[in-house]
């Protein structure tokens, strides 16, 4: 009776089990925080795309256009250090993907924050198209 | 007529301190991630607070004692120094992440940093509750609170599809994000439940001297005016699905929030939102500052009221200006208003069991509500709502860690 079913009573399978519960969890933990990081990136490129599309649509003021640069920018700081801090950072392919991604977005910020203080609308639709196509206007 | 023309003000004026930061923020979180499906979280909410409120006001119209004075006879003063001591605390963070939402929406228009506004708002906010009396506080801050029904109107200029949001009051499993969306129907219940709103509108029934008769006016009050307000925090929910939700825009800071108001209102978007916002939070923090000192006060036996002559009530005007202290305090630190937000919200969950278990008691308490007591659908009502707050403030820790 001591061995039925998956033997889980054995010492070995009991030590193999106690030894890959952190595993599991730590990939559980990398999988959650790349999905975090991705939806979190997904959201701030909308952002930027969306506020400097509404400035040069002239439908936001500068004011607010630098004030939501700066605040994403910030958002994408703290982002960055969260992924940063992940013990896979430098082992994980997704990871390394999703930090190139967000140094690029934080250049492209710089970038654009640099545009709108010369108010340079020509410099912010270069960056918005180097981004990406330009965002669906908002509906 | 002066009769109907007050409830009718007092309805109105329900919206002031229902729409602040707390609802704004995680009814935009919700639209944004969820669409619709979190309107059922809104409209739940709503009762629970509309049926509390009607409670406390009946109670206090009876007895003449509000919520914090009558749990103190009731129970104790051993015992309300815990729901006495956690409501200050959920106040103190709430008044800072109140203030903060004005010096954002003031950041948002004039793009200087929002610490700058933290010290001149709570100067604005003494001066408001020290010169003015509570007419004037609460209709002013409910009419000035007007401006929120920006968020109905963009809603329906949006044209949203009926069917898709009628669906949404139906309670369902999300295919994606299950903790974070449980998270968020959490945090709409504890931002939509107040404990503040309840000893507030308590202690505004005996501020305004209503007697026995007036238990209708109380009754509608509370009814429609909570329904009034959330409203409101559902046309936020649908502005923000409808605008945010496919361009795949999470609501982390008011800045992002601001955009759903781009497609109905243009250029004014910015200026409407911020002044939504703003109103909305100064309402709140008015509220909330005043009834620090009305649950102290209460709590401590002093004489109380906003009506009373400030040398005769000393010691209520020192506890809500030094509240108001600590928060500004809080607020100039400069952790982000949104965050605070979000954690005040779920330590009101913490507490709700604490705010909940006394009515239970209070309306079943011939010396407190004499024969207006609570009916078997009301003590079923307050039974049920016990044990699912005594869940949820179980499980809204680990939430906040793994969905906010």
């Amino acid at each position: 009776m001591k061995n039925v079913g998956l033997g889980l009573q054995t010492v070995p399978v009991r030590i193999l089990l106690i030894l890959c519960a952190p595993l599991v969890f730590a990939c559980a933990s990398t999988n959650r925080l790349v999905d975090q990081q991705q939806k979190a990136l997904t959201s701030l490129k909308a952002t930027v795309t969306s506020v400097c599309t509404a400035w040069l649509d002239g439908t936001v003021s500068t004011t607010y256009a630098r004030t939501a640069l700066e605040t994403a920018g910030i958002l994408l700081e703290k982002e960055r250090a969260t992924i940063s801090r992940s013990p896979d950072a430098l082992t994980d392919a997704r990871i390394a993907s999703l930090t190139e991604s967000q140094n690029q977005l934080a250049r492209q910020i710089a970038l654009l924050r640099k545009a709108l203080a010369d108010s340079d609308a020509a410099a912010i639709r270069r960056q918005i198209a180097t981004a990406g196509s330009r965002p669906r206007q908002v509906p | 007529m002066k009769k109907i023309f007050n409830l009718l003000l007092g309805v109105v004026t329900s919206i002031g301190g229902f729409v602040e930061a707390g609802s704004i923020s995680t009814a935009a979180q919700g639209g944004a991630e969820f669409g619709f499906a979190l309107l059922w979280a809104i409209a739940v909410a709503t009762i629970i607070l509309a049926m509390l409120a009607e409670m406390a006001g009946r109670g206090a119209t009876v007895s003449k004692q509000s919520m914090a004075a009558a749990v103190r006879q009731r129970f104790g003063f051993h015992y309300q120094m815990i729901p006495l001591g956690a409501e200050l605390i959920i106040d103190l963070l709430l008044l800072a992440a109140e203030i903060g939402g004005i010096a954002v929406a003031i950041r948002l228009l004039t793009g200087a940093g929002f610490q700058w506004w933290v010290l001149p708002i709570g100067l604005v906010v003494w001066l408001v509750l020290w010169f003015g009396n509570f007419t004037i506080i609460e209709d002013g801050v409910g009419l000035l609170g007007m401006i929120t029904v920006s968020f109905i109107v963009a809603a329906w200029q949006l044209h949203p599809e009926p069917k898709a949001v009628a669906t949404g009051f139906i309670p369902s499993i999300p295919d994606h994000d299950l903790t974070r969306y449980a998270f968020l129907t959490v945090s709409i219940v504890g931002a939509t439940v107040s404990p503040y709103l309840l000893n507030f509108y308590s202690s505004g029934a005996i501020e305004e001297k209503w007697t026995e008769p007036d238990l209708w006016i109380n009754r509608t009050t509370s009814y429609l005016g909570m329904g009034f307000g959330s409203i409101v925090s559902m046309g936020v929910l649908v502005t923000s699905a409808v605008v945010l939700g496919p361009l795949q825009i999470r609501v982390d800071s008011y800045e992002q929030a601001a955009l759903m108001f781009v497609p109905a209102f243009g250029r004014w978007a910015v200026t409407l939102f911020a002044c939504a916002l703003g109103v909305g939070c100064f309402g709140a923090a008015i509220e909330i500052t005043l009834n620090a000192g009305y649950v102290l006060s209460q709590s401590f036996g002093w004489p109380w009221g906003i009506d009373k002559a400030r040398r005769d009530a000393t010691r209520f005007c020192t506890a809500f200006t030094v509240v108001l202290l600590l928060s500004v305090l809080i607020a100039v630190v400069g952790f982000d208003p949104l965050q605070m937000t979000l954690i005040s919200v779920a330590l009101t969950v913490v507490i709700m069991p604490l705010v909940v278990l006394p009515f239970l008691v209070l309306m079943n308490d011939h010396q407190y509500v004499k024969q207006h007591k609570a009916g078997p659908l009301a003590n079923g009502f307050l039974a049920a709502l016990t044990i699912v707050g005594a869940l949820m403030a179980l499980v809204v820790i680990p939430l906040e860690i793994f969905g906010g």
